[in-house]
């Protein structure tokens, strides 16, 4: 026992949480979202933030939280926060930090004149948003550009990883989430295949690692393609250095010998995928025989019954096999006899045509494209098929190739072949994605419109970027400069980008003028960025740096809550509230969260004064347009919130009665409180107390809401799409292209292989302390744990098989050097086991150069130094891998 | 009275570095000098392809036997009643007995300049106002408020357990007593509370 004194001293050694009170809150750290909570207590004489836990009763996180989201407060005390709006002195160049301290007023006068004096057209403005713009102010953002006639918005992260990654996916299920995507159940799955992917699970995300704990422990089999022993890697059973780029040769290789072995849940290809559908050759193309509406929809399919053995007709969009159009229950055949016809045709399922077009891709050739050899490759493919329930991670970055998106793709096949979606120890689809299917297809059979910020799965980014891209739907007839760029290519021949979704594509030349369309310029004049970071986050920082100091650039706003790299750049400064002082204006979904729950941001201290939410500087920009009545009408189409609702509590206020952001949120508490029959006050009260609301837990809706057994998916036919009819539609409107093919293809990443012992193939990615996707990278703690591995975190890895032959020893400062584009970067080296020998690899996200930046900048090297501007033609990612460097000492 | 002990398994540990994050922001520590309570190794083994990587987060013991205590010359260093090996930062001399002494490295100084640093992050919050030397308290605070350790309460692999070694019941005593977890160097005679699944 110890004594009286020790017990003294024992209670006099307090922790921060003691005495706090906890606020809920939503962490701004990375987009996982993670419901978490703020200590709060009186410092000072000021209630301080000083702890942050994960929420316990959030169903992503389940009360964890990663090192950012620990760390995250510490940007509320940020001595370099921008706490006034700022303008920049004249005569003082952009990317010199060299502005004046100015009110809100003169910050908006200034802006206004700048647009009037050099007659900005509304088309000739571009938004810039980080990804805070686009999960948490989407309805805004939108509605914004819409009432106010802006078809552009640039937005980080889509070419850099969301665009291709989960447009990948989602071609084959439909889904589609502006949080983030599938929540794969790790916790029940027996065999676990990760590709391409540190960030997503092991660097950190909470939501997923606490399902992925659960696996390791349980003694989950866990398979990890990654050049380079990763945290994610390290934690394989079996790491598999892949050669970079060839992730999809591994993938095509396993449905190669899958479907061969009979590997694959046939009821659930059966039932519920196109795989039975039958189909002919077209010009050498695999065509499925099927009706179509005016828009171009499927009405109907065809198959074969296996117990009459009659072609029956299937409805164009359904979520099952099972029942023809005269309602009868049939059993489709996975494949038809030999010369079997149809009306006529020669026909096959299009079960029978992927089993042909895999022929080619046999371990033995995967072996030469991945240099992983053929029989583990084998046995991969056939543990992963004899195992349920057998994951393939859905990964979490697109770009790096031109081949991701169909790597992405042909991972969902191989997901689909063992039926994993909705089924424990599979992609489970998120409460929210199910919610607003359900809803759907309620509207639909009433013949009732959907508004835009409710349409489930792709077709949301379908629509609402289809918008973008058809100047029919601008009153001034422009599409967004990326689109117009796409058309002129089109116009000289060349490929052009299909759907340039919230894309920089061409923005340099609008700037410098040299865009055409309908035979005048397209100019950008003027680009108002919100949490978006483009000197660090775009590909190369020289072309961000080159458009926005470019003469013809007539405005930049930013608002910002720390001065970011690219805040340097602006004209105008806006001091933004950060998420630990704002309150939303809105209640969300709980991100990929597999309930379906709602969630919100409670402000846990008060902000600065002289700082803003982002709601409430977008309405008052919209004022300044002169725009207000159109915004609130157009936030009700998307929204479906009452547009009488959103007058009177804008209406307050107008008269500065209450902030635009209170004003949304009362709306938005009450268009929920009506849905879940409560009122907004009890909302409110439990909300706070709770943090998250479950309104409807996975385990009932899996029993009436689960895709494929219930509801039919986004996709053009509703079914698991192997063969894409979405990809088939680009092969109608814009011929054949490898890129787009709609079935079973290989195109290997486009580097040189010949090369010199001092030439290396290039990888990035993610390490758990950093917070990339944001401005965030400013944080004390989150540094030193960075400095702490220095040499794992900031270092160029190269193994010393090549490093001796070169001379180079960890610590030696290196030249990297693209040996496609020649831009050149220093960086030290790590001399590592831990990567192939052909390969080097550095993280993102260091290398920050505000000098403001006092714990982040000079530290490490940035990322968007040696990546070229290089894209893919269906969504413009960026091809951030695909070269060569050459290291020198 | 309960006897705490965490268990900690390296099988699902991926060095995320949030168990440090969360003891920096809870207990002060300063992270400012790189010293840390609690820190994940990142250890590498094995040449390629035959690469190995484990992550091992290292803490105090909180030894049943310290080795730290009994070298104390002002017997600053205590055990509280739950068995939680403790400084009290009033009278220890920081004469470093206790660092040389642990085999588990778990200690170092809070010096001069790390206070002055506490008081300009913290304030009137600052909890290290004098040079001591500092360790982790298995935040002994947080178990008294009926909270588990920052570093436990915040691990997103479910890599720390804490609980009543002598509960059998407890999640931490089914694995030490089935043997999956076990002691760091059992030889020295310390022993730990704080027991390792790999």
């Amino acid at each position: 026992m110890s004594s009286q004194k020790e017990r003294n001293v024992a209670a006099r050694q307090s922790t921060s949480s003691r005495d706090v009170e906890w606020v809920p809150s939503i962490c701004n750290f990375c987009s996982t979202v993670c419901n978490v909570r703020v200590g709060v207590k009186t410092v000072n004489g000021k209630k301080t933030a000083v702890k942050i836990e994960g929420n316990p009763n959030s169903p992503l996180n389940r009360g964890k939280t990663c090192a950012r989201g620990q760390a995250g407060l510490r940007q509320t005390y940020d001595a370099q926060r921008l706490t006034t709006p700022l303008i920049r002195v004249p005569g003082s160049k952009r990317g010199e930090w060299n502005f004046r301290p100015a009110s809100w007023e003169e910050a908006y006068g200034y802006v206004m004149q700048k647009l009037q004096e050099n007659q900005v057209q509304p088309w000739e403005m571009s938004m810039v948003g980080g990804w805070t713009s686009c999960v948490f102010y989407m309805p805004l953002a939108l509605s914004f550009v819409f009432s106010t006639g802006i078809p552009n918005i640039v937005a980080s992260p889509m070419q850099q990883c969301v665009a291709a990654g989960h447009f990948g996916n989602d071609m084959v299920t439909g889904n589609f989430n502006f949080h983030d995507e599938v929540l794969a159940d790790f916790e029940n799955a027996q065999y676990i295949i990760f590709s391409m992917t540190n960030s997503g699970v092991a660097a950190a995300s909470t939501s997923r690692l606490v399902r992925f704990a659960e696996a390791k422990k349980r003694g989950a089999k866990v398979i990890v393609l990654d050049p380079r022993l990763s945290e994610m890697a390290a934690k394989a059973d079996e790491w598999l250095a892949i050669k970079p780029g060839t992730d999809s040769a591994f993938f095509l290789a396993m449905i190669h010998v899958m479907l061969r072995k009979g590997l694959y849940e046939k009821d659930f290809l059966i039932k519920h995928s196109n795989m039975p559908f039958l189909a002919m050759e077209h010009q050498g193309m695999v065509v499925p025989m099927m009706e179509t509406n005016e828009q171009g929809f499927p009405t109907a399919f065809w198959v074969r019954d296996q117990i009459s053995g009659e072609v029956r007709k299937l409805p164009g969009y359904s979520n099952t096999n099972a029942v023809d159009v005269d309602g009868k229950n049939i059993v489709p055949s996975l494949e038809v006899p030999k010369d079997f016809e149809f009306n006529g045709q020669k026909v096959k399922t299009i079960f029978q045509y992927m089993v042909e077009q895999s022929a080619k891709f046999t371990p033995a050739w995967a072996e030469q494209e991945t240099s992983i050899p053929a029989a583990t490759i084998e046995r991969i493919a056939v543990e992963f098929g004899q195992t349920r329930p057998a994951l393939v991670d859905p990964g979490w970055h697109g770009a790096r190739y031109e081949n991701i998106l169909n790597t992405r793709r042909l991972q969902s096949i191989v997901q689909a072949l063992v039926g994993g979606f909705d089924v424990p120890g599979g992609w489970m689809m998120s409460g929210e994605y199910r919610e607003k299917l359900m809803h759907f297809l309620q509207a639909m059979q009433k013949g009732e419109q959907v508004p835009l910020l409710s349409l489930p799965g792709l077709q949301f980014p379908l629509t609402a970027a289809g918008k973008f891209f058809d100047p029919r739907e601008w009153s001034h007839g422009h599409p967004s400069f990326a689109m117009a760029k796409s058309m002129s290519d089109k116009a000289e021949g060349k490929p052009g980008i299909i759907f340039p979704a919230f894309s920089d594509y061409g923005l340099d030349e609008a700037v410098e003028g040299k865009l055409m369309f309908n035979g005048e310029p397209y100019r950008i004049k003027a680009l108002i960025m919100n949490a978006a970071n483009p000197v660090r986050h775009f590909y190369p920082e020289s072309r961000w740096k080159k458009l926005l100091t470019h003469p013809n650039m007539a405005l930049i706003v930013a608002i910002d809550i720390v001065p970011s790299d690219t805040a340097a750049y602006a004209d105008v400064i806006l001091p933004n509230q950060n998420y630990i002082e704002r309150e939303e204006p809105f209640i969300y979904g709980a991100g990929p969260s597999t309930d379906l729950a709602i969630t919100t941001r409670f402000s846990a201290v008060d902000p600065h004064p002289q700082t803003k939410g982002t709601a409430d500087i977008l309405f008052e920009f919209v004022i300044g347009f002169g725009a207000l009545d159109k915004f609130m009408e157009t936030i009700s189409a998307f929204t479906g919130y009452d547009l009488n609702d959103i007058k009177a509590e804008v209406g307050k206020a107008t008269k500065g009665e209450q902030s635009f952001t209170k004003a949304m949120r009362n709306v938005s508490f009450k268009h929920h409180a009506n849905n879940l029959k409560t009122t907004p006050e009890k909302l409110e009260v439990r909300l706070r107390k709770e943090g998250v609301v479950v309104v409807e837990p996975k385990e009932k809706l899996l029993e009436h809401a689960a895709i494929c057994r219930h509801l039919p998916v986004p996709t053009p036919s509703g079914r698991i799409e192997i063969y894409s009819l979405l990809l088939a539609g680009f092969v109608q409107q814009q011929g054949y292209r490898v890129n787009w093919d709609p079935g079973l293809v290989y195109f290997p990443p486009q580097v040189n292989q010949e090369k010199k012992p001092n030439e290396f193939f290039f990888t990035y990615g993610k390490v758990p302390t950093v917070s990339y996707a944001s401005t965030n990278s400013n944080n004390p703690i989150l540094m030193a744990l960075s400095k702490n591995k220095e040499d794992e975190f900031m270092g160029l890895w190269i193994n010393p098989q090549r490093a001796n032959l070169l001379n180079i020893k960890t610590g030696d400062v290196v030249t990297l050097e693209n040996c496609q584009s020649g831009q050149k970067a220093e960086i030290k080296a790590f001399v590592t086991e831990m990567v192939r020998p052909d390969t080097v690899f550095m993280s993102s996200s260091f290398g920050t150069e505000n000098p403001l930046l006092k714990f982040s900048a000079g530290v490490g090297t940035a990322l968007n130094k040696i990546v070229p501007y290089q894209v893919e033609p269906i969504v413009s990612a960026f091809r951030s891998q695909e070269f060569t460097v050459r290291v020198t000492k | 009275m309960a006897r705490y002990g965490m268990v900690i398994d390296l099988r699902s540990c991926v060095g995320c570095q949030a168990c440090s994050a969360a003891c920096a922001l809870e207990n002060q520590t300063p992270y400012w000098s790189d010293k840390w309570r609690t820190k994940v190794l990142d250890i590498q083994t094995g040449q390629y392809p035959n690469t190995g990587r484990y992550f091992v987060p290292t803490i105090c013991m909180h030894c049943e036997e310290p080795a730290c205590m009994t070298v104390c010359p002002s017997k600053a260093t205590f055990k509280n009643d739950d068995g939680f090996v403790l400084v009290n930062y009033d009278t220890c001399l920081g004469c470093k007995a206790c660092m040389a002494a642990c085999p588990y490295g778990a200690r170092y100084v809070y010096d001069k300049n790390d206070v002055r640093q506490a008081k300009e992050v913290y304030g009137e919050a600052a909890q290290h106002t004098k040079v001591h030397i500092d360790k982790c308290t298995f935040c002994q605070d947080r178990i008294a408020l009926g909270m588990e350790p920052a570093c436990v309460s915040t691990c997103p692999t479910l890599s720390r357990m804490v609980g009543d070694l002598d509960d059998p019941a407890s999640a931490v005593a089914k694995a030490v007593s089935s043997g999956l977890a076990k002691p760091l160097r059992p030889d020295l005679g310390t022993n730990p509370r704080v027991y390792y699944i790999y």
